[in-house]
């Protein structure tokens, strides 16, 4: 029971650190716009902060699916937990109000609650993989490891799918470009 | 387990990666060009390009009514979607004239005088037509519009993107 609890922990923590980490590292402008208007950084910084952040989301996906100590993956998962309450915190606190840009897009919803439950629960699975043992049903080491990451990568794969459902069909059914 | 498949892995994963990037880049493009005013940002989305610190020495005549020292300038183009619905106030109201100038890029004089002509409300504005874009290029050094630059004694403080006139709104003096 408890190796599945923390490959449905893992695998999901991966994808999300991977669709926020790839969407920030290939579009940064909205992360960091919103870095710009909570801490008050100039344009130059707050783009390289906000791809500093999507590497090191992207450096926790590896420490999560290769970690081979329960700590090597759930330190990574707390960190950015409490730094996005953190951050959150800031803003709420500054009476910011700007979109949190966190999966790369501008479409995302303000800085607000959400986030700060959203980094909260990061904490918590972090703490929950320190407890937990993983199976060896499944195998051990890298090969546990790929099983993870290619969960997770199809899965953030169809959120992202399904996210963009509503372009996807219209890039489709219109060609790329048209009316823009 | 082989090497290989570790490695397959790897592949698969940047592959993802950069998927999922090209979604966000997509949704970034989708949030400047959304036909629907309501559904447009209202951020300013920061310029890295722009030569943002140096003062424009080459002062276009047409700004010389522009009322304070702190000064926002619109950068849109002839070729712009976006640009004309911003004139013709599809996106929102523009910021009352006063500290605001307009730099027109065209191919040519004529042509821009011809895409301005079509928006009466750009006469309320101090406006500059940049053919070919030299000017913008060589004093602002962006490439992209509709942007706007913030100006302080003819100093570029600020350049953004934007999308629609309701995100100038709280930056433009008054």
């Amino acid at each position: 029971m408890g190796s599945v609890a923390a490959l449905i922990v893992e695998v999901a923590a991966v994808a999300v650190l991977l669709a926020s980490g790839g969407g920030k590292l290939f579009a940064p402008r909205s992360f960091a716009n919103a870095i710009s208007q909570v801490i008050g950084a100039s344009t130059r910084t707050s783009l390289g902060l906000s791809r500093a952040v999507a590497v090191t989301e992207l450096l926790a996906v590896v420490l999560v699916a290769f970690g081979w100590l329960p700590l090597l993956r759930a330190i990574p998962l707390m960190v950015i937990g409490c730094g996005i309450v953190v951050f959150t915190a800031i803003a709420v606190s500054r009476h910011v109000s700007v979109e949190c840009g966190c999966f790369g897009d501008p479409g995302s919803s303000p800085l607000g609650w959400r986030n700060a439950l959203f980094g909260t629960v990061l904490i918590l699975a972090g703490v929950l993989l320190t407890f937990i043992d993983r199976g060896t049903s499944l195998g051990q080491g890298a090969e546990y490891a790929v099983i993870v990451l290619l969960l997770a990568a199809a899965c953030a794969l169809l959120a992202g799918l399904a996210r963009r459902r509503e372009q996807l069909g219209m890039l489709l059914s219109r060609g790329l470009g048209r009316d823009q | 387990m082989t090497v290989i498949v570790i490695l397959l892995s790897v592949v698969v994963l940047l592959l993802v990666v950069a998927v999922l990037g090209l979604f966000a880049m997509m949704g970034e493009l989708n949030a400047r060009v959304d036909g629907r005013a309501e559904s447009l940002p209202t951020t300013l989305v920061p310029l890295e390009e722009a030569r943002v610190g140096s003062v424009i020495e080459r002062w276009p005549a047409e700004f010389g009514g522009l009322q304070s020292d702190t000064t926002a300038v619109l950068i849109l183009s002839s070729s712009c979607t976006s640009c004309a619905r911003i004139l013709s106030g599809e996106t929102g109201e523009l910021p009352p004239p006063g500290n605001l100038g307009i730099v027109l890029v065209a191919p040519g004089i004529e042509d821009g005088v011809q895409f301005l002509s079509q928006y009466p409300r750009a006469d309320d504005y101090p406006h500059f037509i940049d053919a070919g874009g030299d000017w913008t290029r060589e004093n602002i050094g962006i490439q992209s519009s509709p942007s706007v630059i913030q100006l302080e004694a003819r100093r570029i403080v600020k350049a953004s993107a934007f999308a629609s006139a309701q995100a100038l709104v709280t930056e433009i003096p008054k």
